[in-house]
């Protein structure tokens, strides 16, 4: 069979169309408000763009795995500081650069088990390790010493509250913040990653979306978090909504799961 | 070279898919892509002023990951062109009767860049961001510095050359337009 090969036309105009490397443009945060709500118009509607964004995230997959962050910045890797704090059961680190290593290693679909209650937004958490980083599971046990990036996934929301509830029903916030420049369409790790304590006991961590002003949505999720059922999610506000993921800390002789 | 880790890290976050795409596609062999991307990565730490002050690093750094791989390819462009021209050969004979469209013939696409590439590899640049990233024009004018008659002009004679590629990879290979 002799091949015909259609060779593309050079149009003299183009169309408003939205094109792939726009989208890449997106995932990458770029992009004015305008340009961005267009994208995202796009990304709800369009198949094709829908395709290339799942291409684009799967291309940042196997870029990660291929390539992790220590091969371009050994150094860096291994020298990021951790301390702990005193107010929680958790130790918190200041990554940067670790927890990123981490979250980008993480396949794509990463703890779709973990609890979602609206739209596009997500909480979800990957488990460093020493060769790097595997997702982690909602639920899943974990030992005393190991670290934890959350990553966080925002909507249309204005800002979140992020609060850890441990086994005796403490809480405490980890991070909160405006979501205006937050990237919507992909998980970003929240600039802190934790070590979980040596208590054990069921552990979780709510994400608490709202529109509300910071203080409202703070003093809200705390409130409830603090009043939170084992097993249940807040009972929050109308108007907020809630992401969590859950850890179980068993005792010292029960063997963590081999990372995947 | 003084650049802050955490300032890699969140380029590495951003950009890292893009340029490992760009390389693994040009270069095809994953441990050349591998050093291709370390390459790129030291080439924007090395630029970071001028990368800050670009509106869309991502085309910025695509941009020069491109010229990275393409300059690779050039190094050593006989094994490459031959290895290349075997396969297209290959996949010929199980060409159907519908016409193929080279923006969706990777193999085709790709033969079609390096065999620009050995003669002008600035035009061969600026097909990859039109064909392979899918770059708006009014962009790509800006990132090559033409005017958009001029980029039209130079698409053409990527086109031209390409069938000049191919004819000589795949010798009864005919050819249709696009409708426009």
């Amino acid at each position: 069979m002799t091949p015909t090969l259609r060779l593309p036309d050079i149009a003299e105009t183009e169309t408003t169309r939205v094109h792939r490397h726009e989208v890449a443009c997106h995932l990458a945060g770029e992009g004015d408000a305008t340009q961005r709500a267009r994208i995202d118009a796009a990304l709800q509607q369009d198949a094709r763009v829908q395709a290339w964004r799942d291409e684009l995230v799967a291309e940042d997959r196997a870029a990660q795995i291929a390539v992790p962050l220590q091969r371009i910045m050994p150094q860096a890797v291994d020298t990021t500081p951790w301390w702990q704090t005193g107010i929680t059961k958790w130790a918190v680190a200041m990554t940067g650069v670790a927890g990123l290593a981490a979250v980008l290693m993480m396949p794509r679909g990463i703890n779709d088990s973990s609890t979602r209650t609206k739209g596009g937004a997500q909480l979800a958490f990957v488990v460093q390790h020493e060769g790097g980083a595997r997702p982690g599971v909602d639920g899943e046990s974990l030992h005393a010493g190991a670290r934890i990036q959350l990553l966080l996934r925002a909507n249309e929301e204005q800002r979140v509250v992020v609060v850890g509830i441990d086994g005796q029903g403490g809480v405490d916030v980890y991070f909160e913040a405006e979501l205006s420049q937050w990237p919507r369409n992909a998980l970003q790790p929240l600039p802190n990653s934790l070590v979980l304590d040596d208590a054990v006991g069921d552990e979780r961590v709510v994400a608490v979306f709202g529109d509300q002003p910071a203080e409202v949505l703070r003093a809200a999720a705390m409130k409830a978090a603090a009043a939170a059922q084992p097993g249940a999610l807040l009972d929050l506000p109308p108007g907020m909504h809630q992401q969590q993921v859950r850890f179980h800390k068993p005792g010292a002789d029960v063997a963590e799961p081999a990372p995947s | 070279m003084d650049v802050q880790p955490d300032v890699v890290a969140e380029l590495y976050r951003a950009y890292a898919g893009r340029v490992y795409a760009r390389c693994a596609f040009l270069l095809r062999d994953p441990e050349e892509a591998r050093d291709a991307m370390q390459e790129v990565f030291i080439k924007v730490q090395r630029n970071l002023d001028g990368f800050r002050k670009e509106a869309s690093p991502l085309t910025w750094i695509t941009h020069i990951a491109t010229n990275h791989c393409l300059n690779v390819l050039r190094a050593k462009r006989a094994p490459w062109h031959e290895r290349h021209r075997q396969e297209v050969a290959v996949q010929s004979q199980s060409a159907g009767e519908a016409p193929i469209d080279l923006r969706e013939q990777q193999q085709l696409l790709r033969l079609c860049l390096a065999y620009v590439a050995t003669k002008d590899a600035s035009l061969s640049a600026i097909a990859v961001h039109h064909f392979v990233d899918d770059m708006p024009q009014a962009q790509l004018c800006a990132l090559v510095g033409v005017s958009a008659p001029t980029l039209r002009k130079r698409l053409r004679a990527f086109v031209a050359m390409s069938r000049e590629a191919l004819t000589a990879a795949i010798p009864d290979i005919t050819f249709t337009e696009e409708a426009a």
